[in-house]
């Protein structure tokens, strides 16, 4: 349990807690797969491409304090108590089940890992909570999930993998789980995953990327198409309460997928009759993003415009994908986007968003650096 | 003050051939569409289209998404020839949730096979 009697400042919507090793990962799961698992480890399904040195940080390697990645202590120590965290969503290793062809082996995995971490990592800690894996292969699946799970208190929101699915998010398939999610008031947290070349046939619409680096440059594509579909295909007009948090996708396409789908609406709004409003409205209500991976534009100025144009202060909200190594700190974000909306995007949108007990109400102080070598 | 001015035939209007009057320094776009006459404002507040090769078309909406759409012949639109976007032909209201630009209607009527603006 956190030790200190004050809330922290930080709420984080990404954080990713490690698989468990195959022998553990085996006790959650039935027959078959509890063999298979212990057998073989879980189904593997990748881009073709290396990832960046396994995806993580190089300073997080080995042991810290005589902890290593695989334990919730590491997490408490290296993120929550380091950037006085309020709340950090545990969101999991995002490969696992995304575009896994079978739909009983996703939802068994899915199942396994959910309760796994409600046993391992959320009593550690009450700072922790969880976005749930759902079987996206079979809708009705996922929605015995949300069922099963969906009402614990540390459940704050369910996953969905933006890049890996033949579906694009708007269609009708999906709307069991978004009736679910929005009966129970959940967001749908929808992060990329590493699969996306063989659940699309492509890492990008323009086909295969060579590298890692172009697929990872090309993740707003996926973001792009994925709102465009669940607003154009009338999602909210459906669900008007649906949250949606789109996780380290970008925020920069966003002012040119608005402008370009409001300019469009004008001349081709006989093509969604059901729509109510102009497609950019749906974005402040419906819908918003996180910091991670932060822009870097040469002029900082830049990206600050970009951000005001995105209605920032009220549409973006803090995510530091520890541990990754693209990993951004809250003083980054700081750094680059000014104090005056810290209070907001590092706490108070998602205190609301994901639905928090919030009822003491911390002010933004500032934040530091807080890299290992100060520990 | 407006007055009516007599700018065509009836016969003459067909959907197809768009007619074009210019009264005072206005020019006017004048178009039939199931037996009545419609005359706007022939540039479009958007980008300057000559809105007399805009097409007219009923109003179309739909409940929700799958629901049937329904079709709306009394409440007509005319779109823009270059970026389709609609004016409602009774407001002059643009059919998306925007309050500008909007499209100057003017009133017509029909007298002996005579085709009358009121402008
Ligand atoms: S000029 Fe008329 S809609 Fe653009």
């Amino acid at each position: 349990m956190s030790g200190s009697s004050q809330p922290g400042f930080i709420v984080d919507c990404d954080i990713h807690q490690p698989d468990p090793l195959n022998e553990e990962f085996a006790e959650y799961l039935p027959e078959p797969y509890k063999t298979e698992i212990a057998t073989f480890g879980p189904r593997k399904l990748f881009s073709g491409h290396r990832f960046e040195d396994g995806g993580m940080r190089w300073d997080l390697r080995g042991e810290i304090n005589g902890k290593v990645m695989d334990e919730p202590g590491f997490f408490i120590e290296n993120l929550l108590d380091r950037y006085d965290h309020r709340f950090g969503l545990l969101t999991g290793n995002v490969g696992t089940i995304s575009g896994i062809p079978d739909p009983d082996y996703a939802a068994a995995i899915a199942a396994g890992l959910n309760d796994r971490t409600m046993d391992v990592w959320l009593p550690v800690d009450d700072r922790f909570g969880m976005s749930i894996l759902v079987p996206l292969q079979d809708p009705q699946a996922a929605v015995r999930e949300i069922r099963r799970l969906g009402e614990h208190p540390r459940v704050k929101a369910v996953s969905m993998f933006a890049t890996a699915n033949r579906i694009p998010f708007g269609d009708r398939y999906y709307w069991p789980i978004y009736a679910e999610c929005e009966k129970l008031g959940l967001p749908i947290h929808m992060h990329p995953s590493t699969t996306a070349v063989i659940a699309n046939h492509a890492h990008t619409p323009a086909g295969e990327a060579a590298t890692y680096f172009e697929s990872h440059c090309t993740l707003p594509t996926y973001y792009m198409a994925q709102t465009a579909s669940m607003i154009l295909r009338g999602v909210f007009e459906q669900f008007p309460s649906l949250k949606i948090i789109l996780v380290e996708g970008g925020i920069s396409w966003l002012p040119h997928l608005l402008w370009r789908m409001d300019a469009e609406y004008k001349g081709l709004k006989h093509e969604v009759p059901f729509l109510k409003r102009l497609p950019s409205q749906y974005v402040k209500d419906n819908i918003r993003l996180t910091t991670q991976p932060i822009e870097d534009p040469a002029d900082v100025r830049h990206l600050q415009q970009i951000m005001e144009m995105v209605d920032a202060e009220n549409t973006v909200m803090y995510a530091s994908d520890f541990p990754h190594w693209d990993f951004d700190e809250p003083s980054h974000i700081e750094s680059k986007l000014g104090s005056g909306m810290m209070q907001k995007l590092l706490h108070d949108n998602a205190c609301e968003y994901l639905g928090l007990d919030c009822d003491s109400h911390p002010v933004f102080t500032g934040t530091e650096p807080r890299v290992l070598a100060d520990a | 003050m407006p007055e009516w001015h007599d700018v065509a035939a009836f016969e003459d209007l067909t959907p197809e051939k768009p007619l074009v009057v210019t009264i005072g320094n206005t020019s006017i776009g004048v178009k039939v569409w199931r037996d009545k006459v419609f005359a706007v404002v022939n540039r479009c507040g958007h980008a300057g289209a000559p809105m007399a090769y805009g097409e007219i078309h009923p109003t179309m909406s739909s409940p929700s998404p799958g629901a049937p759409v329904e079709v709306d012949y009394d409440k007509p639109e005319i779109r823009c020839p270059w970026h389709h976007w609609g004016f409602d032909l009774g407001t002059g209201a643009c059919t998306a949730p925007i309050r500008r630009p909007r499209l100057r209607i003017y009133e017509t009527r029909v007298e002996d096979g005579r085709v009358y603006i009121l402008a």
